[in-house]
Formats: C-alpha cells, sequence, structure tokens
C-alpha cells in the first residue's frame, strides 16, 4: 500500500506522467525570450532514419512546440505525406500539454487523412496524415507528436529543413546506413555539413534557430533556410539504372542517366503523334517556325496533373505522348514529353529539363540530386544562327532553346523571368548536365508610358495613355487580361486607375498582345472630375505623374534582417501637359537622378508657356542586396517614389 | 439487416439507370457566339435535375440526379470547366453515383470520359467523418465544344426537408429544369411546397416519363444571365436565383393567421431550456436592485449576462481554448439554463435563455423573437415557414414599445442589434399576442469612430505626432470580432499591419490596443507615429491633407456599372480631431476648407479648419455620417450612379489639400 502511495505521488509530482518522457525532457526546456509576434517555438525537431539498401527505410519524426500566442495556435499541428502504395504508417501519436498542466494524447484515429496536394492535382496517390491541436492549444501550451512509418524510397537521399519560420531550440536529423555505405552531405542557408558518426549512424545537429521573419522584396524562404542535403553512396559504383532498387548519385550525369531512362519510353511516336506535328507544320519551312507552332500548340494544352505510383517514380514520369495528345491534358512532364514527341516525329531533337520553378536560386550545384527540382521544361535543338533571348549554347548539343511549354503566356523565344538564370538539369542520358539557365538581356522587360493630359479650367481632366510593355510586363498584362476576360479586365483597370486618379472614367479601352512583336499594348482615353486641387480659385495643385510605377521592391518597413531582391525593371514615362490659358506654371519640382550599382532613376521637367513635359526613367538591374545595404536602397527608391508623387504649383494670372 | 443489403442493391440498380444522353441539336454544335450575353466564355444549354424523396425498404433516401449541357467559346471556358470534381460525405450516408460525362466536338465527335479516367479519392477522413471526391478531366477540349456530364447524388436513410435548387449559374444559362417527386405522406407527413427566390419558375406541371419517372411535377426557367459578384452587394441568396422545395404542416393561407399561431408555436419550444428557478430569482433581484425603469432593469441583466458569464462560442473575458472543451464535455441533451448558470458559461444560445429566465424572474415580461438575418435572404411574409427566421433575441415590452437584447453576443451594447439582424423582420412569440415587427436600424451615433491627433508638420513634409482612436458601436463590435482572440502581442501586430497598409512607410511606437476581448469596455488604439513624405515639399510649399487618418483612402466605388443593389452593414460616424502644428518659417497661403456636404437624409460631412493667432497650429475638425434608420443603407441598382457620385466627391473633400509657404 506504501509503494502504492508513494507511486502515486511520483506520478502526481511529474507533472507530464501521461506523455513520453521525450516529450517531457524537451516540454520543460527553457528558451530565450523572442519578439511579441513570435507565435512559437519549436523545442525539438527531430527525423531519425534507418535506411537499406533496397530503399525500404523506416523514419520517425518528432517534433514538441510550445505555442506562445493565439495565432501560434495553428502551430500546433503534426502533419506529414506518404505514399498510399509504398509506405505503411506503423504509429503516429500526438500529445498536448495545457498551461493548467493537464495532459492529452491523440492517437492513430484521430489524425485527418487525406489526398496531398489536392489542390494542384486531380488525383495524387500522396496522402497527408494530418493532427490539428489548434482547437485546444491555447498560449502557453505544448504541442508534441511522434510518427513512425516504412517507405520505399526511389533514391537514396534525403533533405532535411533544420528550421520552418518558427525559431528553433534543438534539431537533428540521424541517419542510419547499410554496412559499408557511405555518406555525402551538403548544408545550405548557415547550416553545417559536418557530423558525429557513431558506428552506421550519422547525427547533424542545430540549436538555438532564431525566428525567420517573413519580409517583402526577399528571395523566396525556401532557398534561404537552414537545411541539410545528404546523399547514401553504395560501396561501389552508382547504381543509375531505374530498375536497381534505389538510385544513387554522384554526379550530375547520374541523374541525368537515371531520368532520361525513366523519361525515354514515353517518347511514343504513334501515328496519331506524327499526323498531329505534320498538321500543325506542314505550313512551314522554316525549322524556327515549325518549333513555334508545336510549342504554341503544347502551351495551349490544359494543365491537369494526375499523379500515380510515386513511390516507384511516378512523379518523374511522364504519361505517354500518344496518351496526352489524345486526353488534351497533362501536367509540366507531360507537355515537356508531348513536345518532345512531336519534335522527334518531325526529326528535331530536344531533351527534357529539370528546373525549380519559382525561385531561381534553389537549385545548388554541388548536391546531384533530383530533389532539386519541381517543373519540368525542355531544351530544343536549334540552328546555330538562332538568337532569341532563351537559348543558350552546350558543347554537346549545341544551340538549345528552353522553352517552358506549361506558361501559356510567355512568347515562344523567351523563358518565365522566375527561371531565368537557374541552375537545371539537362537530361540528356550520357550528354546530360547542370546548366545555367539563359537569363534575358537588360532591357527585355520594359514599361514605357505615354500620357498627353489636359488640365480644364474646371480643375477637370482629359487625358489619353499609350503603355506599351515588353518582355515579362507584356507577358504579365497578357495574362492578366487573357485571365480575366474583356469585362473583368476593365473592371480592374477602373480599380486601379481610380485609386490614383478619383472618378477617372475610362472613355475608349484598346488592349492587345502582339504576337510577332510580343508586345502587349494598351490604349486608353479617360476624363477626371476634379484633378487638380484649387485653393480659393487661385493656388492650383496637380500630381504631374498620375500613376505611380509598381515595379519598385518594397522598402515601407524602416530595416529588415534579410536580404533585399531587386527585380531586373526597366521604366520610360512621357507626360505631356496643357493648361488652361487663364493659368500660369508658379513652380515645377527639381530634376532628379540617381545612381546605385544596382540601378538609376532620372526625372526631367520642362515647363514652357501653358505647357509641361514630364520625363522620367527608372532602370534596375537584378540584385540581392544584404541587410546592410538596405538604409542606403531605401533611401534611393524614397527618392524616386518623392518624385513621382512631387507638385506642380500654378497660380491664375 | 437483410432489408438493409436488398435496399443497396436496389439503390445500385435504380441509380446504374441514370440518364440517358440526350441528341445534340446541329445548332448548338455549330454555335459560334453566346446567345444571352455576347461576352459570355461559356453559356450553360440546359441543366436538368431530377429530385426525390422516397422510401425504400423501409429507409428513407434523398436523390438528386443532374445533367448539364455547357457549350465552351473560348480558352478561358475551357481552363474553367475542364475537371469535374464532386465532393460526398459516406459516413453521412451520401454516395455519388452515374457520374460520367462527354466531349461533343464541333463536328459531332464525341469523346467520351472512360471509365479508367474517373478517379476517386479521399480528400479528408477522420475517423467516420470522411469527404470522398470523384473527379475527372475532359478529354480533347478545345473552344468550340459541348461538354455535357452526369452524377446522381443519394442520401441514404434521410429525406431532406428543405432541398435548395439553383435556378442560376455562374454562366448564363438557356434553360434549367427540375423534375422533383414529392415526398410521400409516409415519409414527410406534410405536403410538399416550393418558394423561388430572385427568379420565376414556371408553374408546376406533371412531367411526362415513364417507367421510374412516374409521379414526378417539372418546373424551371429561361434564359438566365449569369450570376456575378459585386462588392458591397446584398446577400447571395437574395440576389441569386434559387427555389426552395420544402415540406411545412401548416396548410394555412392567411399570412397573418400562419405568423401568429407560429409565434405561438416557437414560444413553448424556446421556452424549454429555460428554468426560472429560485437561484435565478435571487440573482435577478440582486442584478436589479436600484434600478427603477424597465430599461435600467433589463440593460443591467444584459451586461450581466455578457461579463459576468463566460460565453463558449468567444474569447471574451479571457476564456481559454481549454475551458471551451472542459465547457462542451459537460453539455448534455437536457442542459438548461440553470446548467450554465452553474458553470457560470454557455452558449450564446444558452446564454440568452438565462437573459430570458433573469428577466422573466425580474418581472420583465421577455418574449422570444425569431429573426432574420441579412446574411441570408430577406424574410418574405407570404413564404409561410420559419426557414428565413433562424436567428433568436429577447424583446422586453417597455411602455408600449419593445425593446431588443441579443447578450449572447458579447460586444454588442444592449438594446442593439447585431449588424445583420438590424432592419430585418422578426417574429415576436408572445403567446397573447404573437406579431411580425422590423428590427429598428441604429443611427449613426450609436457607431462612433473617434480620431483624436496631436501631429507636427516638418519642413520636409513629414508628419509625426500621436493618435487616439476609440470605437463604439458596431465598430467595436467588429474590431473585436477580428481582436478578441489574439494575444495582446498580436492584437498590437495586427492594428499596427493594418496602419502600415494603409500608409505605407508609417513608422509606429507605442501602440496599445485596450479592451480588445472586454465585452462593455470602450476598444481603444493609441500610438505615436512618423510618417515621411506625408507633405509634398515643392521649392517654396508644402502641400498636405488635413484629413490625416483618410491619407491614401481609396474611392469606395470605382466601376462604372452596377448590376446589383447597394447595401451597407450599418449607420455609422467619424469624429476627427486634428491638430497639426505648421513647420517653423511656414505659413499658410490662399487656404480654405470645402466646409459642409449635405446629402439629404442619407449623410453629412463636414470638413472644416481654423488657425492659431500665430499662425503655427491649425485645428482640423472632421464629422462624417452616413446612414440613418430608415435611409442610406440600402440603394437599388438604378441609384448606383448617385451613390458612386457621392462617395466619389465625399473622396474629393477628405482628399482636400492645403498648402503652407516658406516665409
Amino acid at each position: 500500500m506504501l509503494n502504492f502511495v508513494l507511486l502515486l505521488l511520483a506520478t502526481c509530482s511529474a507533472g507530464f506522467a501521461a506523455v513520453p518522457a521525450w516529450v517531457s525532457e524537451f516540454a520543460t526546456a527553457s528558451h530565450p525570450a523572442y519578439p511579441g509576434k513570435t507565435k512559437a517555438v519549436v523545442l525539438f525537431n527531430e527525423e531519425k532514419v534507418i535506411a537499406e539498401a533496397t530503399g525500404r527505410q523506416v523514419t520517425q519524426i518528432r517534433k514538441v512546440i510550445k505555442i506562445l500566442t493565439a495565432d501560434g495556435r495553428r502551430e500546433a499541428m503534426g502533419a506529414f505525406t506518404y505514399d498510399q502504395a509504398g509506405s505503411k504508417v506503423r504509429e503516429a501519436r500526438a500529445y498536448l500539454l495545457y498551461p493548467s498542466g493537464k495532459t492529452k494524447e491523440f492517437n492513430r484515429k484521430e489524425f485527418i487523412e487525406g489526398e496531398s496536394n489536392s489542390g494542384l492535382y486531380l488525383y495524387s496517390s500522396r496522402k497527408f496524415l494530418r493532427l490539428d491541436g489548434s482547437k485546444e492549444a491555447d498560449p502557453g501550451s505544448v504541442f508534441a507528436y511522434e510518427v513512425t512509418m516504412e517507405e520505399k524510397r526511389v533514391f537514396s537521399q534525403f533533405y532535411f529543413l533544420l528550421q520552418d519560420d518558427l525559431p528553433t531550440l534543438k534539431s537533428r536529423f540521424h541517419l542510419t546506413i547499410p554496412a559499408g555505405w557511405s555518406v555525402l552531405a551538403k548544408a545550405y542557408g548557415g547550416a553545417r555539413a559536418e557530423s558525429e558518426q557513431s558506428g552506421d549512424t550519422y547525427t547533424w545537429e542545430a540549436t538555438n534557430l532564431p525566428p525567420w521573419d517573413s519580409e517583402p522584396s526577399s528571395p523566396g524562404l525556401w532557398s534561404q533556410l537552414p537545411r541539410l542535403a545528404i546523399g547514401m553512396l553504395p560501396p561501389t559504383g552508382a547504381a543509375v539504372s531505374p530498375t536497381d532498387p534505389v538510385a544513387c548519385f554522384r554526379t550530375w550525369k547520374d541523374v541525368s542517366l537515371w531520368k532520361s531512362a525513366l523519361a525515354a519510353p514515353q517518347v511514343t511516336v504513334t501515328d496519331a503523334v506524327k499526323s498531329k506535328a505534320l498538321e500543325l507544320t506542314s505550313s512551314h519551312t522554316d525549322t524556327l517556325a515549325k518549333i513555334r507552332a508545336l510549342g504554341e500548340y503544347v502551351q495551349k494544352i490544359r494543365y491537369v496533373a494526375i499523379s500515380t505510383n510515386s513511390a516507384r517514380g511516378g512523379g518523374y514520369v511522364p504519361h505517354r505522348a500518344d496518351e496526352v495528345l489524345k486526353a488534351a491534358y497533362g501536367d509540366c512532364k507531360d507537355k515537356a514529353n508531348l513536345l518532345r514527341a512531336l519534335l522527334k516525329s518531325i526529326g528535331l531533337e530536344s531533351w527534357p529539363v529539370a528546373i525549380y520553378s519559382g525561385d531561381s536560386r534553389f537549385t545548388q550545384e554541388d548536391f546531384p540530386s533530383p530533389h532539386q527540382f519541381n517543373h519540368a521544361i525542355l531544351a530544343i535543338a536549334v540552328p546555330k544562327e538562332t538568337n532569341l533571348p532563351a537559348t543558350v549554347d552546350d558543347a554537346d548539343l549545341g544551340r538549345l532553346l528552353i522553352f517552358d511549354p506549361t506558361d501559356a503566356y510567355v512568347a515562344f523565344g523567351y523563358l518565365p523571368t522566375h527561371e531565368q538564370g537557374a541552375w537545371a538539369l539537362l537530361t540528356a542520358d550520357e550528354k546530360g548536365k547542370l546548366i545555367r539557365m539563359p537569363q534575358a538581356a537588360e532591357g527585355t522587360n520594359r514599361v514605357e508610358r505615354t500620357w498627353t493630359m489636359s488640365l480644364q479650367a474646371d480643375g477637370s481632366l482629359a487625358g489619353q495613355l499609350v503603355e506599351k510593355t515588353w518582355g515579362q510586363d507584356a507577358f504579365d498584362n497578357r495574362q492578366q487580361s487573357e485571365d480575366s476576360g474583356e469585362q473583368n479586365y476593365r473592371k480592374a483597370l477602373e480599380r486601379w486607375l481610380s485609386n490614383a486618379v478619383p472618378g477617372m472614367a475610362i472613355e475608349k479601352l484598346e488592349y492587345r498582345f502582339d504576337p510577332q512583336a510580343n508586345t502587349f499594348d494598351t490604349h486608353l482615353r479617360f476624363t477626371a472630375p476634379s484633378y487638380a486641387k484649387v485653393m480659393r480659385g487661385k493656388l492650383w495643385m496637380v500630381r504631374g505623374a498620375p500613376m505611380p510605377y509598381f515595379g519598385t521592391p518594397n522598402v515601407n518597413q524602416s530595416e529588415r534582417t534579410q536580404p533585399l531582391l531587386v527585380r531586373e525593371r526597366h521604366f520610360h514615362e512621357t507626360l505631356t501637359w496643357a493648361f488652361p490659358a487663364q493659368l500660369k506654371i508658379d513652380e515645377v519640382p527639381e530634376n532628379e537622378s540617381a545612381e546605385r550599382p544596382y540601378g538609376r532613376f532620372a526625372t526631367t521637367w520642362k515647363a514652357e508657356d501653358g505647357a509641361m513635359r514630364l520625363e522620367r526613367t527608372l532602370a534596375l538591374k537584378e540584385t540581392l542586396l544584404p541587410p546592410a545595404d538596405y538604409a542606403a536602397a531605401r533611401s534611393f527608391f524614397g527618392q524616386f517614389r518623392a518624385a513621382e508623387a512631387a507638385p506642380v504649383v500654378l497660380l491664375a494670372r | 439487416m437483410l432489408s438493409r443489403i436488398i435496399l443497396f442493391h436496389f439503390i445500385v440498380i435504380t441509380s446504374q439507370a441514370g440518364l440517358n444522353w440526350k441528341p445534340v441539336n446541329p445548332a448548338e454544335l455549330n454555335l459560334k457566339a453566346p446567345k444571352i450575353d455576347p461576352k459570355a466564355d461559356a453559356e450553360a444549354i440546359f441543366w436538368e435535375a431530377w429530385v426525390e424523396d422516397t422510401t425504400q425498404g423501409g429507409y428513407a433516401m434523398h436523390r438528386q440526379e443532374n445533367y448539364l449541357r455547357i457549350k465552351l467559346f473560348n480558352a478561358r471556358a475551357v481552363e474553367k470547366w475542364g475537371n469535374v470534381e464532386v465532393d460526398y460525405y459516406p459516413g453521412e450516408g451520401m454516395s455519388i453515383s452515374d457520374f460520367k460525362g462527354r466531349v461533343i466536338k464541333p463536328d459531332g465527335t464525341i469523346v467520351e470520359v472512360k471509365g479508367d479516367q474517373v478517379k476517386e479519392t479521399t480528400k479528408q477522413k477522420q475517423s467516420k467523418q470522411t469527404i470522398r471526391t470523384k473527379s475527372f478531366a475532359f478529354p480533347a477540349l478545345e473552344p468550340g465544344v459541348i461538354i455535357e456530364y452526369q452524377y446522381t447524388k443519394v442520401y441514404n436513410e434521410r429525406w431532406l426537408r428543405y432541398v435548395k435548387l439553383p435556378m442560376q449559374m455562374e454562366v448564363p444559362v438557356w434553360e434549367i429544369n427540375y423534375f422533383v417527386k414529392p415526398a410521400g405522406r409516409d415519409l414527410a407527413g406534410e405536403r410538399m411546397k416550393a418558394y423561388p427566390f430572385n427568379c420565376e419558375p414556371t408553374a408546376w406541371e406533371p412531367a411526362k416519363a415513364n417507367g421510374l419517372r412516374q409521379g414526378f411535377v417539372r418546373t424551371g426557367t429561361k434564359n438566365v444571365p449569369a450570376f456575378v459578384e459585386e462588392p458591397n452587394m446584398p446577400s447571395e441568396d437574395d440576389t441569386m436565383g434559387w427555389l426552395l422545395v420544402y415540406y411545412s404542416p401548416s396548410e394555412q393561407q392567411n399570412p397573418e393567421k400562419y405568423w401568429k399561431s407560429l409565434g405561438r408555436k416557437m414560444e413553448g419550444e424556446m421556452n424549454r431550456p429555460v428554468k426560472v428557478s429560485g437561484e435565478i430569482k435571487a440573482l435577478a433581484a440582486e442584478i436589479t436592485a436600484g434600478k427603477t425603469s424597465i430599461g435600467d432593469k433589463a440593460d443591467a441583466i444584459a451586461v450581466y449576462c455578457q461579463t459576468k458569464l463566460k460565453n463558449a462560442y468567444y474569447s471574451a473575458n479571457g476564456v481559454t481554448l481549454e475551458e471551451r472543451q472542459q465547457f462542451f464535455k459537460k453539455i448534455k441533451e437536457d442542459f438548461d439554463t440553470n446548467d450554465a448558470l452553474r458553470l457560470k458559461m454557455g452558449r450564446p444560445k444558452d446564454i440568452l435563455g438565462i437573459f430570458y429566465a433573469l428577466s422573466e424572474a425580474a418581472g420583465l415580461h421577455p418574449t422570444w423573437m425569431a429573426v432574420g438575418s441579412s446574411l441570408s435572404a430577406m424574410f418574405r411574409p407570404n413564404f409561410m415557414d420559419p426557414y428565413l427566421l433562424d436567428n433568436r433575441m429577447v424583446g422586453i415590452p417597455d411602455n408600449g414599445e419593445l425593446r431588443f437584447y441579443n447578450p449572447g453576443v458579447p460586444y454588442i451594447p444592449p438594446g442593439m442589434a447585431d449588424y445583420d439582424e438590424q432592419g430585418q423582420a422578426a417574429l415576436v412569440c408572445d403567446p397573447k399576442d404573437p406579431k411580425l415587427v422590423l428590427l429598428p436600424n441604429s443611427g449613426p451615433e450609436f457607431t462612433v469612430l473617434r480620431r483624436k491627433a496631436k501631429l507636427a508638420l516638418s519642413d520636409s513634409g513629414a508628419l509625426s505626432g500621436n493618435v487616439e482612436l476609440t470605437h463604439f458601436g458596431h465598430f467595436a463590435v467588429a474590431e473585436k470580432r477580428r481582436l478578441e482572440s489574439l494575444s495582446p502581442a498580436e492584437r498590437e501586430e495586427a492594428v499596427k499591419k493594418s496602419l502600415e497598409e494603409r500608409h505605407p512607410g508609417i513608422q509606429i511606437a507605442k501602440l496599445t490596443v485596450e479592451n480588445a476581448d472586454v465585452p462593455m469596455g470602450v476598444l481603444t488604439f493609441r500610438y505615436d507615429f512618423t510618417l515621411e513624405g506625408f507633405g509634398q515639399r515643392t521649392g517654396k510649399r508644402i502641400f498636405f491633407q488635413p484629413a490625416f487618418f483618410n491619407h491614401n483612402d481609396a474611392p469606395r466605388f470605382a466601376n462604372a456599372e452596377r448590376k446589383y443593389p447597394v447595401v451597407f452593414r450599418n449607420a455609422f460616424r467619424e469624429e476627427d480631431e486634428i491638430e497639426i502644428a505648421l513647420p517653423e518659417g511656414f505659413r499658410l497661403e490662399e487656404a480654405e476648407m470645402p466646409g459642409n456636404l449635405q446629402m439629404g437624409e442619407v449623410g453629412k460631412l463636414s470638413l472644416t479648419a481654423r488657425v492659431t493667432k500665430d499662425d503655427k497650429e491649425i485645428s482640423v475638425r472632421r464629422a462624417f455620417s452616413w446612414g440613418s434608420p430608415t435611409a442610406g443603407l440600402f440603394f437599388e441598382a438604378k441609384d448606383y450612379p448617385a451613390v458612386k457620385q457621392a462617395w466619389d466627391r465625399i473622396h474629393e473633400i477628405n482628399q482636400h489639400q492645403l498648402t503652407v509657404r516658406a516665409q
């Protein structure tokens, strides 16, 4: 009986007795004081992988999160994904430690199962398992979860994010490899590649990682966070055949060979494919014109992602080209593969290119892995005299045109800006390699506006705007106009314009994308009832440039902790004003100009009797500015903003 | 068990029958441009649905067979209509069958969606709660094709008392036809009725059909424009066309008699969980001690309910999630007002019940009220069903008038209705005199945003100083709903973010947020700030906007055209007191203020300023009120140009500039 009482006392005093030791150990860990807006702190983040040479592995994930604020409740979430065909979830448990000291355990049945990426895919065999503790986790609560699963991996590489945007007290990755195998580890975003070794188990650890603030005009989060890329290599040679139990990569050529072997059988040049290619190209004699006709056809095919069999490399295998042609839909690799088959059917060569879409800084040159990509495009062999913005020269394959058949708005010969300059894998068997995507020449992306405006004696404004855009600026406008439709695009323009010129009414609007010049042209005529600010009928104030230019980075914050991403931009605007005869110009803003390594601007005012001309230009180079340079950049862009807002003063005669 | 198995097989067999594909008219194939709206991307040629509630093998079943045919005119339509996804909930006895589709090319070629192209997946599953999805992508799509698809939704072991049938789509539709088989008396026990909202369907007529299709009646509509969304529009239920099919026990044809009868019936139902115990009586006496008027007593009880009882649906008074979890575990089927009072915590309906019981105990003769909401369709007296009176309030008679209370929302001042209940119909469930009343709209004086600023303009145009914002009425309720569940630091961050969005580049310091989760506390924000570039500097002058709080306001209505009425949530008033110290060595030049803008009963804006004797400071006063209990909250679409013009003028005044010139 005494023993029972002692046991009871021990249980009560332990406080966290209902939870496993690893949870109570980290739940009580002290952490630094964070800024008030920090939602939660990850007290412990661990992944343990025991990998076999067959590609089978057992993974255990453990995470302990302390909720710091009310908004942080949503961090009380345990979630992971797995493939329903190749994986088995052995165990999934979660625990909530209330601030009152009470605890609650969630079992496997309380986890929500579902289809991963359901918004992106029409169907995917990838599933998620998620336990949402947010409805019960008050600030001060600790949420922990543990998952153990068996998986079949396609290749022997691992990515581990040491933290997300939350501060993290301790983050650990353990890898146990088969006897005789070795590891190759790379670290990015300030992480350390060095590990502790104990037998066949390697451990990487990071501690006290500070919170990661989301700041506007920053590079992509995933290319900045501290992370590990780890490869597991067999004792002799690398297995690169898709029929091998698990693929291992030492070089980019290994990755190319592996991906090439998976993709090659899907380039099915059937009669239907040949017939379609002939139908689309028969009226053209020029090779580039043929490529363009086929490329633009595939661009128009609907994007529909159906992913099956991802545990066996299905995520890397396109559907057969003839099937995609018949269905007239597919995902990025399906589209690239169809275009490849169409080109092949008329005797033109092309190769798939794997790229990371959305952040050209993500892919790292020193870690050969298919993990580094999320998108498929195509490199097409073109005549050596081809001179288009998206061409590159390859020592083995000659001049290549890089083409993205998924982006329906970027014109033939161009590459979306978020893919330009990125490392990408040219998948060409033995000749495959990592190559830099072409970067468009300076000035390719450009906005040019011409305003002709007449201020009326009653203070109203009548004018017209002609805007011409090139490059990505033109493609963005094209996308917006085509996606919205005429009515909605007009409404969007009305909203945009009336924010700058209240009451503005569009009298005439014409716009079109010119497929020959690859420009988007807008012509609009407008009136605004009371543009001038008139004081006692004597003093008139007008803003010389009615519309701000929105292409500059966001520098509203007074300080930054992350680099500022300045995008390449070219903007030129000419504004011609006519004033009523009863007014004379009293004050015109000073001419302004400034130049920095990443850009320059100039604003020039010229006033004559009853008229005024304003010309302004801004040219920016793609640059990543360190936080130390932020104050100077803020001042530069602030100067540009002030110059465009500068008023002109008129006096009644 | 045997009957269930038989039923299952029967459903499978009948559902496999589905609907046959109908022949395609060559004119539909050759159609090059939309028929109803020349700018439409796609038009639905028809939507046909067969709806029935039946009993089979002793089990109820609701079944809807849908068949849509849509012509796609351009690439945008191909993109939008390319995939069909239908969700269903197997845990609730729901299933989808006959899910099929096909594409008809302009030359008449038909491409069927094959069986292996139909995907079925579990979108989400937790214990028995599962959402499954059936989907397919239409093959061989291109502009000019016709797509058609069918699916049958079955709700096993249940029937639906209310069925909402859309009579409008997001694309123009040539024809919608519903074939409905009324539930038998054995199932519903009541006669099927239908009520059209925002549409004029044809009169019901017997449907000509064979075999299993006996006993259906048909209604429909033709040439319906697309439903589009606009800012400040009434609820979707009040703008989109739809038909409600429902079963009601009442055969009453006279609305007045119907509502009186319903009022008596509802009173009994609503009173069921209300227990006027000795404890309640004692508490009522304590709360109302010293109060003499009916209004003071009722207000005191409402404030007690809002401040002393914890509301399980809100974070008011610091209710934690753990407390809520514990509370919900204690709720049983017979949970009543005494249980809630004992726990000092309740759901909104429990708290309203306590209010009723305390009022009863205090001799205030409360009455239950069933109230409409502007978030759904407006009340129609000739629609004789409680469907549109889903909210609850309590009325307290006071000298021939009725005072309205809803302490189930902790932040609504006593005597005020929530924003969506104002101006709505309510059924006063007084057993002696049940009647319909209209809840009044509160005047602008009840919803006030009071803003004070002590500021200084620098010779570079920067503005700095300190600000105090206090919120009352609906302003306070809306902000408290936004902020209450956040922690103090997050509230400050949320307010800071709103300010930074309004004034890009503003630097905020010493921000405080008071009473964000305190029911009767005055919600107050205070902060210091600096805003570079507020004033525009020229060589000799600085131009600046005296109505600082309206800096960077966007015009309220940007678009030239309007399809639906314009609604405002509630009447409101803004009162601004702004003191601005002018930069040293600068004097006002040609200063002029817009003065007053009177917009009839609808609103009033006044922007005035005076300068101190030493010309060093200006004192700006802005008062803007919009709406009243009887005007300014609802405008027909035809009145949109006038509303837009008024708001453009308001915007213009708010953006008024003053100039100071270097001496």
